[in-house]
């Protein structure tokens, strides 16, 4: 290549212009530094959603470049260009941005393109140009070529844009290419309009025409047969070689392409987020303001005074957030929260913000410094440009007033969602390939129905088009495109619950977007994007539990700092795994560890919720610590240096910072390389540097003396954090929710339960077995009864024994309208008679037959079958018949109507409530000796060890989790509690049907006793389909593949 | 009340006959989803159903347990064309016949029993009529046609009063199409079991509560309320003899009986607004079986000149086998008149129209429909792939969008490129083409407009060499 080939490519879409650009903005990157380009201009259409991804390789190559001649040579000089291309009328306008106001103006207008239009559309005019004063505009006129139109449009754009405009020649070598080409010198001299030239790039190299035609036909909606009038005619549109370019174009063209690019200096990395100071007092000084809002903390949290210890902390963390002028961010969080609790809205900080004491005192997080050690470096350090990151949990059912006061208190110009790019899965990717390539979808859907239990194999796609395609090359072809389809973005959609919020115009920063849910915008970057870019952003998510929680304590008026903190009472009873309900330790794979591990104090419930994940499990380190922790074995550390990393966990490294000290001490990484392995567990998008960091960490590891095996271990456990990251810190405030939930549920199981079942939907269980754990516990639950129910689920006093009262709105399809309009009626004076209630009320149809459906109208009916008949009866709305239905207080009873017996009712129960109070379905059956000789759960506790035989149960949960191999679990519920059945991989196969249909299941097996734990299971060897024998009893399993 | 009608259900219609036109291999689990967008099954094979697959089961979940298995849509208008002709075969046991869509029909048969003496043989006579070969059949005696339904759907013996009815369940009630799926709902709802606690409940409570179409079916069903059916009506054909009286030897001589065929067919089509693109002519002879010709036009044609214009060229070419003792002329495809028809030309005015159709139509019969091709342009970038020659019957490529960035392309394309040497004049070019990587014939070209001589070609520069593609005039 010669070293005088200079060209900046100016018009270049990427991927995120959705299903048109073929290329990821890395690759276009990596493609145009190769092939010397002085310049690149990535033009997504109306969009800036693929810049920072752009600008992050760049970085990334300057830093493979450290060591590499060439590549330096490569990167001197060379620019990334920001701009943004729009159509309107055949017209095409690409917009480049040479500096940072004109950045702004390319944000705005953006942002008015997009926010004019729907989801993923843009509306731009012509006119909308002018409020471009500092960009850069190239202008391709319509093919027509010259004719009046645009000539006046010639003299409009030069006025608007004068000495920025240019006339963009692009040879696509396509049909009328030639003459194209040829006009464009005539028209430049005629309307005095200086002429560049680009190549209308769509992917980095021609190999990807094919996916090119693939998402032309996926946008289209049709097949590529289809689709072949708006096919390109070849594959031209893509970053060509010097030689080519210099073939095709005029030097003094190629010439001007690098004029321009020189004009743009813009970089991302200019954009300076400044943090809003809306909260700042008038007059005070923010590091002042910051200091005394911890102090005044402190008083609250360590009313007893504080040591010396925390003192420095406090003064360290003060510091750093001085040196890094973090200030405001920690101010405007503050102000967030204190906004909750005013509310009385509940919130816990979560994630690596619970290692500030700051946010300890400002009442952010509720984690006590001095019950777990804190590593505030993880939060922010002075090496790191990344701004901290605060998560927030609200109360579920009423994150949307945060949200709603956000808006308000910054303005919708301020505040908006980040963005979460949805990108290509497999199974996505299979379907819209296989379309595109006009393969038949009903033959494609054996291969998609099986496809979640395989699709984590390398050669998954191998594995199961096999033999279903036609020939070979289909199948090559599929593959080739589905492989390059993986992870390209397909649309914008938002954040859970990311907020980014500046101090001047969002729209400065980066455009906004409308979003699919009325009344929401989304910036067009994504988490990672911002962190790429050192921007703000404040997490606020939802969680039932603390929903749950607030229920909980506002009648008992208390708050969780009252409860006391080391009741002997709730760890027994987490010890015994008599968990259903608690946060986080109520799932199976927790309940059976509850036994194993024993907790006693706060920092094992930290273990226990962390040592169930993937990470600890991949790397094996569960049943050293159990041992270690039993007293089988001593604690013992790889290395003396590494004892007061592992101290806490008696050698074995649980936690993330564990992983990551143990690399620095163990295997020499400097602080930098250790931070990259923690971001790079966060994120896929770095899964480059990974690989880089294991060889690094294992090599230094093995010169350190550490065994191979002990290795091989300690990288797995990386690759699970990958899967599920789960820090430390963000153990310790779950834990805290866990403590809380199991003191609740353990002394005011009724209120506990009336708070879950109020804040449905949550948690691992359905309402039924809530209720029939509360049952279990001794609450007296009560039936829905509209003389007596309230809306919400209530726990009534009892004389000697804890009450639930059921609320109306666990009666399915009555609407809360007509249940408050039903309460209210009720105040005034008691219903008399059904039709009475129907009338004042105003309840419809829909309403009154769920009510008679849930036998909620008592005893104004004689059974639910003489209510029902009585609801469907049209209403009299007379005055007369209303006075007479007053008079009338005898049932209207219809001897023609079969009474329910107590199997219609149950039925009739599940339907309606999803629950029944009457006797469990299996007693029934049992009694009516259906069920053999089947053990009950109750009595499968008595059973010797390793002895065989039946159970049967409802099924209620099955289980296939990734880190146990092959193994289905399942649940079975019967009168008397729950049966844990395992279903190895072979029996799961040969009864496939039976295991994923059945909803009431009989297994024969063996039943294995964990004497240490007292947990049993039953090893399924066969299983055996009972639904006939409860014909409509279809009870919701929570299947989890 | 007496046995009157009769009631035919055939439940595997649909899918026998997909089993038998496609000789599927009956070992080979098959599924049938309904028409329209829904995923669950509607129906499915033995085969199938030993492997676990089940009506209403979601298409993944049988996927799931059988993955062999193989799904087709069901086509509505199929579907129709088999009921047809089943209620077509049915006319020889009934005068009246009465379709009950999807798979049912009503037969009247008072008259057939004292015809056949008594429902037993009647019975034997319709199951030998149908054979072993066609779909299951199922059938019902009753003295109102719900009645009768009823009892096709349930099983039940044929039977002209109501006792045996009363113990059916709801489901069987909604199998005999007497409930819908939200009225069972309501009458379980309500404690309802069977028909007789249906037939138990206050008549105008049970209309308020269940819809006024359920008491006007039990009315119905009961016999208290006549129930008009619609007659089933054969399909259109026209069928016309001619008889000769003395043999006729030379295809010629049958033009003359033919054109009074004709001219009562063109009365025909003319009364109905119809014209047709198929005459079938039935030629019998003394000792050897019938002969059987067809002609077939490229447009509808009903003016009967036009018509013998085309027999007479029909004719012109074909030898007779033999003598010729009667003539049939049968019409049985009909084109509705109105219907736009495409053509060769973009949009000829309707006047040029008629003449165009007429000479295609007379080229036809000349011809051989065969060697009448039609040339249609399909955006391919690939020049080989953007033309097609049909067979003028097979109207089927409706006019296609065009590629919009077609250079100047020559009207004639070599069959095969030849090679060429490097040419020395270039007129215009490069356009590159490169496409079609989704069908094996992947193309990767530069064409070049050149000067040869006097001539204009379209070369073309591609990995192999140069090529001669097409010539300009």
């Amino acid at each position: 290549m010669s070293n005088t080939f200079r060209y900046a490519e100016l018009h270049c879409v990427s991927n995120f212009t959705f299903l048109r650009g073929a290329s990821h903005p890395e690759e276009l990157v990596r493609r145009a530094v190769e092939l010397n380009y002085s310049a690149l201009a990535i033009t997504d259409e109306c969009s800036l959603a693929g810049v920072v991804r752009a600008y992050q390789a760049l970085c990334d190559l300057q830093q493979e470049a450290e060591n590499n001649e060439e590549l330096t040579q490569q990167l001197t000089d060379f620019r990334l260009i920001t701009g943004s291309e729009f159509r309107c009328a055949g017209q095409l306008f690409v917009v480049l941005v040479p500096d940072q106001t004109a950045y702004r103006e390319l944000c705005r207008l953006i942002t008015d393109c997009r926010r004019a239009a729907d989801k993923g559309h843009y509306a731009f005019e012509v006119k909308q140009l002018q409020s471009l004063t500092h960009c850069l505009l190239l202008w391709q006129p319509q093919q027509a070529a010259v004719n009046e139109e645009m000539q006046a449009l010639a003299v409009t754009l030069k006025q608007w844009f004068p000495q920025r405009l240019w006339l963009l020649a692009e040879r696509m070598l396509d049909g009328d290419d030639h003459w194209r080409y040829e006009q464009m010198p005539d028209a430049a001299a005629r309307w005095q309009i200086p002429l560049t030239c680009a190549s209308q790039v769509h992917m980095h190299q021609p190999q990807r025409q094919p996916l090119q035609d693939c998402v032309t036909a996926i946008r289209l909606n049709c097949s590529i047969e289809q689709a072949r009038p708006q096919l390109f005619a070849n594959n031209e549109r893509h970053l060509r070689s010097a030689r080519k370019l210099q073939h095709l174009y005029a030097a003094e063209l190629l010439q001007s392409t690098t004029g321009i690019a020189r004009r743009c200096h813009f970089s991302l990395a200019e954009i300076r987020y400044t943090y809003p100071t809306d909260t700042l007092p008038p007059g005070e000084e923010a590091a002042a303001w910051l200091r005394r809002l911890v102090e005044e903390g402190v008083r609250r949290r360590f009313p007893q005074g504080i040591d010396q210890q925390i003192q420095q902390t406090i003064d360290k963390e003060l510091r750093l957030i001085r040196l890094k002028e973090y200030e405001h961010y920690f101010l405007t969080i503050n102000d967030i929260v204190r906004f909750a609790r005013s509310q009385g809205i509940l919130c816990q900080g979560r994630g690596s913000a619970a290692n500030s004491v700051v946010c300890y005192c400002l009442g952010i997080t509720a984690v006590n410094p001095q019950e777990v050690s804190l590593l505030f470096e993880r939060f922010i350090s002075a090496e790191r440009h990344e701004p901290p990151d605060i998560d927030v949990d609200f109360e579920s059912q009423r994150r949307e007033e945060v949200i709603q006061y956000i808006y308000q208190k910054y303005g919708r110009d301020r505040a908006a969602l980040a963005a979460t790019v949805i990108s290509y899965r497999p199974k996505s990717a299979l379907r819209d390939v296989a379309r595109a390539l006009g393969l038949d979808l009903l033959a494609l859907e054996p291969v998609l129905a099986n496809f979640g239990y395989r699709y984590k194999k390398e050669n998954w796609l191998d594995e199961l088009l096999g033999q279903r395609l036609a020939s070979a090359a289909q199948l090559q072809r599929l593959k080739q495109l589905v492989s390059e389809l993986l992870r390209f973005p397909r649309h914008l959609s938002q954040h859970v619950g990311g907020f980014v919020i500046a101090r001047e115009r969002l729209t400065d920063l980066v455009p906004v977007e409308n979003a699919a849910m009325a009344g929401r915008t989304v910036i067009q970057w994504d988490k990672e994007d911002l962190e790429s870019l050192g921007l703000m952003k404040v997490d606020i998510l939802s969680l039932g539990m603390l929903s749950a929680i607030r229920r909980c304590l506002q009648p008992l008026n208390i708050t969780m700092a009252d409860i006391p903190r080391a009741d002997q009472a709730t760890y027994a009873m987490l010890q015994r795994a008599d968990t259903i309900g608690v946060f986080q330790v109520e799932s199976r794979a927790q309940m059976n560890m509850l036994p194993r591990l024993k907790p006693e104090n706060y920092y094992d419930l930290v273990v226990e919720v962390s040592i169930v994940r993937p990470g600890p499990i991949h790397g094996d380190m569960v049943h050293p610590y159990l041992k270690r922790r039993n007293g089988e074995e001593a604690a013992d550390y790889p290395l003396d240096a590494l004892k007061p990393v592992l101290e806490r966990t008696l050698g074995v490294p649980l936690f993330q910072e564990q992983v990551i000290a143990f690399a620095m001490v163990a295997a020499d990484f400097s602080a930098a390389e250790a931070d990259l392995l923690r971001r790079s567990m966060a994120s896929w998008r770095k899964k480059g540097h990974m690989h880089k960091l294991q060889q690094r960490l294992q090599d230094n590891m093995l010169r350190n003396g550490f065994s191979p095996d002990y290795i091989q271990r300690l990288l797995r456990q990386l690759q699970g954090f990958g899967e599920y990251g789960f820090p430390e810190s963000h153990a310790a405030s779950f834990a805290l929710l866990v403590y809380v939930s199991a003191w609740l549920k353990c002394h005011h199981p009724a209120l506990f339960c009336a708070a879950l079942l109020n804040s449905q939907p949550m948690g691992f269980y359905s309402p039924a077995q809530l209720i029939n754990d509360a049952r279990a516990h001794g609450v007296r639950v009560l039936p829905v009864d509209i003389r007596h129910s309230d809306w919400q689920h209530q726990a009534e006093p009892g004389q000697n024994q804890p009450t639930l009262r059921l609320g109306l709105r666990l009666v399915k399809g009555l609407t809360e309208d007509a249940a408050q309009r039903l309460l209210a009626a009720r105040e005034r004076s008691p219903f008399l008679s059904i039709a009475d209630c129907r009338l004042r009320a105003a309840l419809s149809q829909r309403d009154s037959t769920a009510l008679a459906s849930a036998n909620a109208f008592g005893d104004l009916a004689a059974d639910r079958y003489q209510a029902r008949w009585a609801v469907s009866e049209p209403l009299q709305q007379d005055l007369l018949s209303a006075a007479l239905s007053r008079e009338d207080r005898q049932h209207h009873h219809l001897p023609l109507l079969n009474q329910p017996d107590e199997t219609d009712n149950l039925v009739e129960d599940f339907h309606s409530l999803g629950l029944t109070l009457g006797r469990h379905p299996m007693a029934l059956l049992r009694e009516q000796g259906q069920l053999g000789n089947s053990l009950t759960a109750a009595g499968l506790q008595q059973q010797p060890h390793n002895s065989e035989g039946f159970v049967a149960g409802l099924v209620t949960c099955r289980q296939r989790p990734g880190t146990a191999a092959g193994v289905t679990f399942v649940t079975l519920e019967d009168e008397t509690g729950s049966v844990n059945l395992v279903v190895w991989l072979a029996t799961a196969e040969r009864q496939l049907k039976t295991l994923t249909q059945a909803h009431i299941l009989q297994a024969y097996g063996r039943i294995e006793k964990d004497a240490a734990s007292g947990i049993t299971h039953v090893i399924a060897y066969r299983l055996l389909d009972l639904s006939h024998l409860f014909r409509g009893l279809k009870k919701s399993s929570r299947d989890f593949h | 009340m007496t046995l009157r009608w009769l009631y035919l259900l055939f439940p595997d219609l649909y899918l026998h006959n997909l089993m038998a036109d496609a000789a599927h291999d009956a070992a080979r689990p098959l599924a049938l989803l309904p028409a329209g967008n829904s995923q669950h099954i509607s129906q499915c094979n033995a085969a199938a159903h030993q492997a676990g697959v089940e009506a209403d089961m979601p298409l993944s979940a049988a996927l799931c347990l059988c993955p062999e298995l193989q799904a087709v849509r069901t086509d509505p208008h199929q579907l129709h064309r088999l009921l047809q002709a089943r209620a077509l075969w049915a006319g020889q046991f009934s005068a009246f016949v009465s379709p009950d869509p999807p798979q049912g029909l009503w037969l009247e048969i008072a008259s057939m029993l004292r015809l056949f003496g008594g429902w037993e043989p009647l019975q034997q006579r319709l199951q030998q009529s149908a054979g072993t070969e066609g779909p299951v059949m199922l059938s019902g005696a009753g003295a109102t046609p719900l009645a009768a339904r009823l009892r096709a759907c349930c099983g039940l013996p044929p039977g002209s009063d109501q006792h045996d009815l009363q113990p059916l369940s709801l489901a069987q009630l909604q199998q005999g199409r007497l409930l819908d799926d939200e009225q069972v709902l309501t009458l379980q709802r309500l404690g309802v079991r069977t028909l007789a606690d249906i037939l138990r409940l206050p008549q105008s409570g049970l209309a308020s509560r269940c819809g006024l179409s359920l008491q006007r079916d039990l009315s119905r069903l009961c016999g208290h309320q006549a129930h008009p059916l619609p007659a089933f009506e054969a399909p259109l054909t026209f069928v016309q003899r001619a008889q000769f009286i003395h043999e006729v030897e030379h295809a010629n001589g049958l033009l003359f009986p033919l054109q009074r065929l004709l001219g009562r067919l063109s009365d025909f089509l003319q009364r109905r607004q119809l014209s047709t693109r198929l005459l079938q002519l039935t030629l019998s002879h003394r000792r050897r079986p019938d002969s059987e010709w067809q002609i077939r036009f490229a447009h509808g044609e009903y003016r009967q000149p036009e018509l013998v214009f085309l027999c007479r060229h029909f004719l012109e070419q074909q030898r007779l086998p033999a003598p010729v003792q009667t003539l049939t002329l049968t019409v049985e495809e009909f084109v509705s008149r109105g219907e736009k028809q495409h053509t060769l030309l973009a949009s000829p005015p309707s006047a040029a129209g008629d003449d165009h159709h007429q000479l295609l139509n007379r080229l036809g019969t000349r011809l051989q429909p065969q060697q009448l091709l039609r040339l249609s342009a399909i955006p391919d970038p690939r020049p080989e792939q953007s033309a097609r020659l049909d067979i003028q019957q097979a109207q089927t490529s409706l006019p296609s969008q065009q590629r919009t960035d077609m250079a100047q392309r020559p009207l004639w394309l070599l069959a095969q490129p030849q090679p060429c040497p490097p040419p020395q004049q270039v007129v215009s070019g490069p356009e590159r083409i490169c496409s079609g990587w989704w069908d094996e014939q992947p193309v990767r070209r530069d064409y070049y407009v050149v000067l040869s001589g006097r001539r204009l070609l379209w070369v073309f520069h591609a990995p192999q060499g140069w090529f001669i593609h097409g010539l300009f005039s």
